[in-house]
């Protein structure tokens, strides 16, 4: 069973014959609201929400930070040492060899590359 | 989305558009206009981001929402200040009538439109949003994003206060 107030439907109906229409200048604000949209200028698709970057933006300067000290602290790489420096010389001979020394006759043949 | 697309969207929804902002914001004058230019700049920057799984009026409907919020949100901050310059000024949009009918529509349309006010703003959208645009429960419900029943007890609300206000504006007091 309907229970309609009456009021109520005739607010309705006001209401309804209310709905407002375009008024006179509606082609100069149409015009305008264009004009509008066509200074601005598109945002990216992927927007960083503005709260998170507020939030993180401290941290990601730190952590930034901490990425440029780790990498001036490490050294450079060497390359692979060669065959003749992977050897290391005691001091004494590599003085001997730096005056001129004679070292005398090698105590094997393979040593002075003389056995073939 | 071409210019022209966005264009013609444009110009299918601008009347849907102005009332809705004028009657969720009661803004007017320039105002009024501004708030309604602000929701086509919004939908036209946040154009690729609509995937279209609402109908497009809904989505409008949507920004028109937020941009009312956040013009209502600076407007408490300068009450003050706005108070007089919206004071005298209206310009409710109609058509052209003859002067009589014009004269008795305007107060009739006047007398809704103060009652119109009167009502809670949620109570407010989701009545023009059905009455004046035609838009389903669940649509409300999306635009205005809030639950269906919401819509439900607004739009009960809505109806049984602007009943209210209209009798007791027709008895002499303001509503």
């Amino acid at each position: 069973m309907s229970c309609a107030n009456p009021w109520e439907e005739a607010a309705r109906r006001a209401l309804r014959s209310a709905k407002p229409h375009p008024a006179a200048d509606r082609q100069r604000r149409i015009a305008r609201a264009l004009a509008a949209c066509s200074e601005t200028v598109k945002e990216p698709i992927f927007e960083f929400p503005e709260t998170i970057a507020r939030s993180w933006r401290p941290t990601l300067a730190l952590a930034c930070l901490a990425a440029a000290m780790l990498w001036f602290s490490i050294p450079p790489r060497r390359s692979p040492p060669s065959a003749v420096s992977a050897v290391e010389m005691p001091r004494s001979a590599r003085e001997g060899m730096d005056a001129g020394e004679d070292l005398g006759p090698c105590s094997r043949a393979a040593d002075c590359g003389s056995a073939i | 989305m071409t210019p022209a697309a966005f264009e013609e969207l444009l110009r299918e929804h601008w009347d849907s558009v102005e009332r809705f902002v004028w009657t969720l914001s009661c803004a007017r004058g320039l105002e009024a206009e501004d708030l309604a230019q602000e929701v086509w700049v919004q939908a036209y920057r946040s154009i690729d981001r609509f995937e279209g799984r609402s109908a497009a009026r809904t989505w409008l409907y949507g920004i028109c929402r937020n941009v009312c919020l956040a013009w209502a949100r600076r407007r408490s901050q300068t009450l003050s200040l706005d108070e007089s310059a919206e004071s005298g000024e209206t310009t409710w949009p109609d058509g052209e009538p003859e002067p009589l009918e014009r004269l008795l529509r305007e107060e009739s349309t006047g007398l809704v439109r103060r009652c119109l006010e009167a009502l809670p703003a949620g109570q407010r959208a989701a009545l023009v949003l059905r009455e004046w645009e035609g838009l389903s429960y669940e649509e409300i419900a999306e635009a205005l994003d809030v639950p269906l029943g919401t819509v439900r007890s607004r739009l009960h609300n809505a109806m049984a206060g602007l009943a209210r206000l209209m009798r007791g504006a027709l008895r002499g007091q303001t509503p």
